[in-house]
């Protein structure tokens, strides 16, 4: 297997094994906001991970990239903010 | 005519190569404004949900995670696949490509069984877009994600026509980088979708 293909690769397998960390810690962690913060937190790795190694944003220019890395923690962090708040009003 | 090959073997073929990067600037300006759409229907669900949180706890404590999880998976594996084809490409070998195409596209269609089950399981406990907002939510945010998805299905199917087509030399692969970013588009979109709508209220 080339070099490329194993990156693609390892990048799965830790795609697949933090969707499965993402699952566990919905079942076992039992503070909410606990379970909202290791989900969105995993999610936005993954998201970057796939930006990464199968879009290859490494390759664009740099407002791009920036655009695209902007976009992946303004979710995470909205999500997270926003679950936050309602989480500390109930 | 550019990026023709005409061989069907797994070998390298050196005439095969996609352009680094250098003809998807389209792709990734409707990529980029997809993705701001998305964060829009992100924030107009959170804030809903701020509104009417047990509601919301509640309802979504309905949906079956490990079939959000299965198909978290399923896009996972098949947008690494496509990936994988890409790179075949890139290194001019076309079989090798198709090989890994085929496996994304046959991989990335159990999506729709088990979306279409999901959908189908909701139906018959009554469940529907009218039930509540939360259902509203979930029916709207997964069937315009759901319907990326029928497209990005149809654009595979292409990219294998295409690539076939190529290997006979008889049409360029200039393309084919492009509808392999829509496929991880639908990937990526669905990796806040899961979190959003299964995990947060699995508590």
């Amino acid at each position: 297997m080339e070099q490329p293909e194993r990156r693609q690769t390892a990048a799965w397998a830790f795609l697949v094994t933090a969707t499965l960390a993402s699952l566990w810690a919905a079942g076992h962690l039992g503070a909410p906001m606990a379970v909202i913060a290791v989900s969105i937190g995993i999610a936005a790795i993954k998201v970057i991970v796939v930006l990464r190694r199968f879009m290859e944003l490494g390759r664009l220019s740099l407002p791009l990239r920036l655009f695209f890395y902007g976009w992946s923690v303004c979710c995470a962090l909205m999500i997270l903010g926003v679950a936050s708040i309602t989480a500390i009003g109930t | 005519m550019p990026n023709a090959v005409a061989m069907a073997d797994g070998e390298a073929n050196p005439s095969l190569h996609l352009p680094v990067h250098a003809k998807a600037p389209g792709i990734w300006a409707f990529i980029a404004a997809d993705c701001v759409g998305f964060a829009i229907f992100f924030l107009v669900f959170m804030t809903e949900r701020m509104k009417e949180p047990l509601l919301y706890d509640q309802s979504a404590r309905h949906l079956d995670i490990w079939l959000g999880a299965i198909n978290t998976l399923i896009l996972i594996s098949s947008s690494w696949l496509v990936a994988l084809a890409i790179t075949a490409i890139e290194q001019g070998k076309p079989a090798r490509a198709e090989r890994f195409l085929l496996s994304g596209l046959a991989v990335g269609s159990l999506f729709a069984i088990f979306k279409i089950a999901e959908y189908q399981a909701k139906v018959a406990d009554g469940i529907t877009p009218t039930t509540n907002s939360f259902y509203s939510f979930y029916f709207i945010l997964t069937g315009v994600h759901f319907l990326h998805y029928l497209i990005g299905l149809g654009v595979l199917i292409s990219m294998l026509t295409a690539l076939r087509r190529a290997k006979s030399g008889r049409q360029g692969t200039d393309w084919l980088e492009s509808g392999a970013l829509y496929w991880h588009m639908v990937d990526l979109l669905w990796l806040f979708l899961f979190p959003m709508l299964y995990l947060l209220s699995a508590h």
